[in-house]
C-alpha cells in the first residue's frame, strides 16, 4: 500500500472515528447510567439515581468525559450503593421426587402417585384393655413394679412393654450419621429395591424378549 | 464525642467539609469536585450520611419542565451540621470549608501543623 493511500485513509478515518465517538459518547453515557441505575436492585433507588445521575451528566463538560464519567459512577457507585441479595431461604420442605420418572418408553411409575418417599407408617400403639379392677400395676408411679397387672389377657404383659421408659442417655454419633438417619427415615430402601421383576422389564414381553431400540440405524 | 453510625473514612471527611461550604445548592457532582473525589465515591457517601440523618436532600425545584432530569441537592441537617464539625475537630483538629476544587501537582501546598515530637 502506497504512502498517499495510507495518509489519505489516516487523514479521513482517524477524524471521522473521533468525531463519530464523540457524538455517541453522551447518548452511551446516558445508557450506562441508566444500566447502572437497574443494578441497584430497589426500584426506588434506580428511579431516584437514574434522574440524579442523567442531571449531573449535563453538568459534565465535553462529550468523551461524559463517557468516563459515566462508567465511573457505575464501577464505583453501583457496588457500594446496590440492596445486598436476599438471604437463601432455609425453610424445610417436603422431600419431593428427584429424579425424573416419565421418560420415552412411557410415564413414570405411577406407584404412589410419582413419589419415591414412603408414606409416614401410622405411630400407633394396641388399645390397653379398660382395667376392671384395681391391681398393684396400675397403681405405680408410671414405673414397672414388678407384678403384672390381673387384667392382661392372653399373658400379654402391657405394663412392661409400655412402662416408662429409661431416660435416654445422649451418645455421641459419627458425623453424618444424622444424615444417614434422616436419609433411612426418608427412603428406606426403596431406591435401591427393584420396581419391577425381570421378566416386566420394559424391554420384555410376556412371550418372547424384544431387542432394546436402537438408536442411530 | 458520639461514635457515627458509619464507617469515618478520609473520603467521608472530604465530604463533610465540602457540605459545610457556604453553597446551598450542592448535588452530588459539585459535592465531588469540592471534596477532589470521585463522583462514584461521594454517591455511596451521601446515601450512607442520609441513613444516618445527618444529610437531607431534595430534587431541584427550579423551572421543572424547562429541564430534562432534575438535580439532588444535598445539605447537612441541624443534627449533622454540629455532629459534622465535631467530627472533623476530632479527626483533623480544625474545619476547613472546601468551595472549590483542590490545588493538585506541583504547586504549593501548605505546611502541616506542628504538634508536638509525639
Amino acid at each position: 500500500m502506497s504512502p498517499a493511500v495510507v495518509f489519505v485513509l489516516v487523514a479521513l478515518l482517524v477524524p471521522m472515528a473521533v468525531a463519530e465517538s464523540g457524538e455517541v459518547s453522551p447518548w452511551l453515557a446516558k445508557r450506562v447510567l441508566v444500566w447502572a441505575a437497574r443494578r441497584l436492585r430497589s426500584a426506588e433507588k434506580t428511579e431516584r439515581y437514574t434522574e440524579e445521575w442523567l442531571a449531573d451528566l449535563e453538568q459534565v463538560p465535553g462529550k468523551i468525559t461524559k463517557l468516563g464519567w459515566a462508567l465511573g459512577v457505575a464501577f464505583l457507585g453501583v457496588v457500594r450503593l446496590r440492596e445486598p441479595k436476599s438471604a437463601l431461604d432455609w425453610t424445610p420442605r417436603p422431600v419431593v421426587n428427584p429424579f425424573a420418572t416419565d421418560s420415552l418408553f412411557g410415564p413414570g411409575a405411577p406407584e404412589s402417585g410419582g413419589r419415591l418417599v414412603p408414606a409416614p407408617r401410622a405411630q400407633t400403639r394396641p388399645a390397653l384393655p379398660r382395667p376392671t379392677a384395681i391391681s398393684p400395676g396400675c397403681l405405680g408411679d408410671g414405673g414397672y413394679v414388678g407384678e403384672p397387672a390381673q387384667f392382661e389377657p392372653g399373658g400379654v404383659s402391657y405394663s412392661r412393654r409400655f412402662r416408662q421408659d429409661p431416660p435416654v442417655v445422649p451418645v455421641p454419633r459419627e458425623p453424618g450419621a444424622r444424615f444417614f438417619q434422616r436419609y433411612y427415615d426418608n427412603w428406606g430402601d426403596s431406591v435401591h429395591r427393584r420396581r419391577y421383576s425381570y421378566e416386566e422389564d420394559a424391554f420384555t414381553t410376556s412371550d418372547q424378549k424384544a431387542a432394546p431400540p436402537v438408536i442411530g440405524l | 464525642m458520639d461514635i457515627p453510625p458509619f464507617r469515618v473514612t478520609a473520603a467521608t471527611l472530604d465530604v463533610l467539609e465540602a457540605l459545610l461550604g457556604p453553597d446551598d445548592q450542592l448535588y452530588g457532582l459539585k459535592i465531588a469536585e469540592n471534596a477532589g473525589r470521585k463522583t462514584g465515591s461521594v454517591y455511596p457517601i451521601l446515601a450512607r450520611l442520609e441513613d444516618a440523618g445527618w444529610v437531607v436532600s431534595a430534587w431541584e425545584q427550579d423551572e421543572p419542565s424547562a429541564r430534562g432530569p432534575r438535580r439532588r441537592f444535598y445539605r447537612l441537617s441541624p443534627d449533622g451540621l454540629g455532629a459534622a464539625r465535631a467530627l472533623l475537630l476530632h479527626h483533623r483538629g480544625a474545619v476547613r470549608q472546601r468551595t472549590g476544587s483542590p490545588v493538585r501537582g506541583l504547586a504549593p501546598r501548605p505546611t502541616p501543623q506542628w504538634r508536638g515530637w509525639s
